[in-house]
């Protein structure tokens, strides 16, 4: 669980870091877009043992932060968060948690969360895209955040064997 | 014998005890699929009326969000620290490239400074006075610089902001404009303590309008609303001018200083193209900006000495 829990903080950090000097776009033209603190979820639900409940009150606290320091919209990323908590426990039962299971994962996550927010901000007129802006988007997303779940999944597997921690297959 | 009517007695007991869980089961009472579509229905309407109070800009953020994001942003900063340092490095070592070449243009220009400069002097001189006679205490194109540093960039993608990190504490407040050496950026939508939100320019948000000035030339003014961006052609978007007037191409777009908010005379960009508008009243005229949003880090914050 505190392997998990690091993972997480240092996703939530590079989030910050890789959007302002990595790729630092600040308008919607780049080709890259990170969202390492929702993949980072993804990554480490093996290392919470089945230990739901304290896997849930982990999205819910990271939604939170990230409401608060990134987007200001409090509540938003935190019920979409914890909703994605859910969504990795139930994909759980029917799929492993190796790399390939892991990668669809990311994707039906990061669908469910951009079409949800996407949603709620065209519902409450806060933005003016159109249905093909959300598309690409959500295309932008994958190959940065896939780079990133396969990175972080080999190094999260490498320190768990390093130092044995017990993870769920 | 004894066994079959032993059997027959236990599976008649099991068939009564499960029969009666059954029937306690069908008898208690069950919402109806219509009550609980109801019921869902009406959480998702306070949800989202609970959500559009909370993402509306006009929203001052609480003390404890306030707290929690300065103390969020200042870990983040020293985490950052050891690693922004090395990209700073190394970005300067990357344009010491362009030193010698930047360093002849500036040489030719140093000239023509202290002209410009005395010139600027003397007509600041002159503007004080007709102040003075004409008993005026500010001019809309008065105001105080602030600087300060980009700390975050559009995180969550929809939303079109940066963090800087200046606040409350330094004199920001709300509404105040905020450019590049270039131009024109954004406004500041939300501050705390030690950091403040800018909305730019460039967002789609509906509520994003700024009143312009194109300048034709020659004293003739057409005013507009900046009220929108074009993603593919890199240009802002300004409506309801009016078709009377000529409008060039290449002209400087500025604010206007009308709305309350920005200062005026702060330059926007320049005329793209133009285009009438869908019932040919009225013109488009579609604008590059000045300043390159897309390579920001360093930033000022004006603030109108009305204000």
């Amino acid at each position: 669980m505190t392997l998990g829990i690091i993972t997480v903080i240092i996703s939530f950090i590079l989030d910050s870091f890789v959007s302002q000097y990595i790729f630092p776009s600040i308008t919607n033209f780049n080709i890259f877009i990170p969202m390492f603190s929702l993949i980072s979820l993804i990554i480490v639900f093996p290392y919470f043992n089945s230990n739901n409940k304290d896997y849930l009150i982990t999205c819910l606290i990271t939604g939170l932060i990230y409401d608060i320091t990134y987007t200001n919209t409090l509540g938003l990323n935190m019920a979409l968060f914890l909703l994605s908590g859910y969504i990795i426990i139930f994909l759980d039962n029917g799929l492993s948690n190796n790399l390939f299971s892991l990668l669809i994962k990311m994707l039906i996550i990061i669908f469910i969360y951009d079409s949800l927010t996407y949603l709620i901000l065209i519902l409450l007129n806060y933005i003016d895209y159109s249905i093909i802006d959300l598309f690409i988007k959500m295309l932008k997303s994958l190959t940065l955040n896939s780079i990133y779940l396969i990175f972080t999944y080999l190094i999260t597997n490498m320190i768990a064997k390093h130092f044995k921690i017990r993870k769920t297959k | 014998m004894i066994n079959i009517i032993v059997i027959v007695k236990i599976e008649n007991i099991y068939y009564n005890l499960i029969g009666s869980d059954i029937m306690r089961k069908k008898n208690k009472p069950r919402l109806e699929t219509k009550y609980i579509v109801l019921i869902i229905l009406g959480v998702i309407i306070l949800l989202l009326s609970i959500y559009s109070y909370i993402i509306k800009d006009k929203r001052e953020l609480s003390k404890i969000e306030q707290v929690l994001k300065d103390s969020v942003i200042t870990v983040e900063n020293i985490v950052l620290f050891p690693i922004r340092y090395i990209t700073n490095e190394f970005k300067e070592f990357i344009n010491l490239r362009n030193v010698y070449n930047e360093n002849e243009i500036l040489k030719r220009n140093l000239d023509r400074y202290d002209l410009i400069y005395s010139q600027n002097q003397e007509l600041k001189r002159q503007l004080e006075k007709v102040k003075e006679e004409a008993n005026i205490d500010y001019m809309l194109t008065d105001y105080e610089y602030l600087n300060a540093a980009i700390v975050n960039r559009n995180i969550g993608y929809w939303y079109d902001t940066i963090t800087i990190n200046k606040g409350s504490k330094h004199g920001i407040k709300k509404d105040m404009a905020v450019i590049t050496s270039k131009g024109l950026i954004g406004k500041i939508v939300k501050t705390t303590t030690f950091n403040s939100e800018v909305k730019l320019i460039t967002s789609k948000n509906s509520n994003n309008k700024i009143s312009v000035i194109i300048n034709n030339g020659e004293n003739d003014v057409s005013y507009g609303i900046l009220s929108g961006y074009n993603e593919k052609d890199n240009t802002l978007m300004i409506e309801g001018i009016s078709d009377n007037k000529e409008t060039k191409e290449g002209s400087l777009v500025y604010t206007s200083g009308l709305n309350d908010i920005f200062p005026s005379g702060i330059e926007i960009g320049k005329v793209k193209k133009i285009e009438k508008d869908n019932y040919g009243l009225s013109k488009i005229v579609y604008v590059t900006p000045s300043a390159d949003i897309n390579d920001i880090s360093l930033v000022s914050v004006l603030k109108r000495k009305d204000s």
